[in-house]
């Protein structure tokens, strides 16, 4: 199938050890039948795919670097809605049923819970494999340039330090963050994000430029590296 | 004033805050700009647009007004008669990361009141989205004060949500079972009584988890879609307790239908035995555990060691502590 679907809810009645571990590598089409339900909008995948393909040839499989790459692919080859990136039936249907290898190439098999979040996942941002990539894509892409999506992505605490948060929704403060510290070790990423939530408990983010909130980050950081 | 978590700090942040200073009404809305549509909930603050067809954006609209006595509240003497403060109202929709606002005025703010509309485009929104106005400082305070706030952009008053409910509900999400919404009462299917939930096996193949509407507050909270913060936390502690229960009730139904060759008859059975049978008999080859699971279930001696195990694996794998912890972490310690 070329076009996106989704899955209702109940799919994870399919996850077994053997499915999430590899040794079974698809679900059959007749236990998953069942499940698949027409989107709305009709989106072709046929871009989507050889994207993946790409991203699964020409990277080392279980790397973090697979999501620098991936990410901004996955974004623009699957041109939705915020409303339909919010259905979490669609990352089911393209990690669970169309490619699962994908999921395999990114990540290795080493629990079943973990392996879970990573092919049933959802709404959470570290869960489903396309679901984290679209979703960090979406919100530091900036009129198409995705060089703050790849720079999120340089190092995973930064990109786990942002979206653990609630400043996550507001997407000035997603690019004064990664503008501000995606240069900086992890340390001090981790202590100065730290900070700087506590800082914003006070502060209404929508009230707030980019600018205002460049100089709340910049400070922090500023001030952790001084005493690192 | 070091405050140590954000649930304290909402109700008691390190500065005065009013946070029903603001008086925040919508009383209409319109979709894709038709007729105006006075059918909202005043009283329970909702705007329901989730039975009304096909649409693209919603306009609504409302008034807000502060008044003298929570300008006086929030700010120190010298700055109250020329108030270094901008309203606005803040938009949110946790399912699509939105957070956006629209300004309502800058300094100098009136006492007059304001008429407001605020439109939002439903490709933006899923499920519900909230409207909720704040009073925020405009810039620094030279004022020496341990009471006022004084940085710019700190929030200074606020007001009860207004929620929009742009789909029908959609209910949590179950692993294994459909999780559904309904009242308890008058229905035969489900136990009379004040239920929090039931676990429906009428359709053996698809069971069904049932949660009681009748309980609103805590269908809200269940409902809830955080991410973080208090309401996240004790929806997940209340879900550990709903899921110690289910799951129990799902290994005990999959116990019984192990036949000879440790098959079962559903897909779900042998998910949900392939999720707890190493912890239920660690160290036993899986064919086996299942094999003694199906004996030790409809053993009288062997029944109250069975439950312990059971109970102690769920407890294993569902980790409900990490939930507990948060829960006081939250509440105590940032």
């Amino acid at each position: 199938m070329t076009e996106l679907w989704r899955l209702s809810q109940g799919i994870k009645r399919l996850s077994t050890e053997e499915f999430l571990s590899g040794e079974k590598q698809e679900l059959e089409y007749e236990k998953y039948e069942g499940y698949l339900e027409e989107v709305e909008e009709k989106i072709k995948l046929d871009g989507f795919d050889n994207t993946i393909d790409e991203v699964i040839d020409g990277t080392e499989q279980h790397t973090a670097k697979i999501d620098r790459i991936a990410a901004p692919e996955v974004h623009r080859t699957l041109p939705l809605t915020r409303r339909q990136a919010a259905d979490e039936g669609i990352w089911h249907y393209l990690t669970v049923i169309h490619r699962p290898d994908f999921v395999r190439h990114r990540w290795e098999y080493n629990s079943r819970r973990y392996m879970e979040k990573r092919f049933f996942g959802c709404g959470e941002w570290d869960t489903n494999t396309l679901y984290r990539l679209w979703w960090a894509a979406e919100l530091t892409e900036q009129d198409g340039d995705y060089s703050l999506t790849r720079e999120i992505f340089t190092q995973q605490s930064l990109v786990r330090a942002i979206f653990d948060r609630d400043l996550c929704m507001y997407q000035p403060a997603v690019h004064s963050c990664v503008e501000s510290l995606h240069e900086s070790n992890m340390e001090v990423i981790e202590e100065t994000m730290k900070r700087v939530n506590k800082r914003l408990t006070t502060v209404q983010l929508e009230g707030r430029s980019k600018e205002d909130i460049n100089e709340i980050v910049v400070d922090v950081r500023d001030d952790v590296e001084s005493e690192l | 004033m070091e405050s140590r978590s954000r649930s304290i700090q909402r109700r008691y942040l390190p500065y005065r805050y009013d946070k029903h200073g603001i008086d925040f009404s919508i009383s209409s809305f319109r979709l894709d700009g038709g007729e105006k549509i006075t059918d909202v909930n005043q009283e329970r603050r909702l705007i329901s647009l989730e039975n009304r067809g096909k649409w693209d954006e919603v306009t609504v609209s409302g008034e807000i007004k502060i008044d003298q006595d929570v300008i006086d509240d929030v700010l120190p003497v010298e700055e109250r008669l020329q108030p270094p403060v901008k309203i606005y109202i803040a938009s949110r929709c946790e399912y699509t990361y939105l957070r956006e606002s629209k300004l309502i005025d800058s300094p100098p703010v009136s006492l007059e009141g304001y008429d407001f509309s605020v439109t939002l485009s439903r490709n933006r929104l899923r499920n519900t989205a909230s409207l909720k106005p704040y009073i925020i400082r405009t810039g620094d305070s030279n004022a020496e004060t341990d009471e006022f706030a004084t940085a710019k952009g700190v929030r200074l008053a606020s007001s009860k949500s207004w929620e929009i409910r742009v789909d029908v509900q959609e209910s949590p999400s179950g692993e294994y079972l459909e999780v559904l919404y309904d009242s308890f009462e008058n229905k035969d299917y489900l136990p009379e009584g004040d239920q929090v939930y039931h676990l429906d096996f009428r359709e053996a193949k698809n069971p069904t988890l049932w949660l009681n509407s009748d309980h609103e507050k805590i269908t809200r909270v269940l409902d809830s879609r955080a991410r973080r913060g208090p309401d996240a936390r004790v929806r997940d502690v209340f879900f550990d307790q709903i899921s110690q229960s289910v799951w129990t009730q799902l290994i005990v139904h999959a116990a019984t239908n192990i036949d000879e060759e440790g098959e079962v008859r559903y897909d779900w059975e042998d998910s949900v035995l392939d999720r707890f049978i190493n912890d239920i008999y660690p160290d036993t080859d899986e064919n086996e555990a299942r094999t003694k699971l199906s004996q030790d279930i409809m053993s009288k001696e062997k029944l109250p060691d069975i439950t312990s195990r059971i109970d102690s694996a769920l407890q294993t794998r569902l980790r409900c502590h990490e939930n507990m912890t948060k829960v006081i972490e939250e509440a105590l310690d940032d």
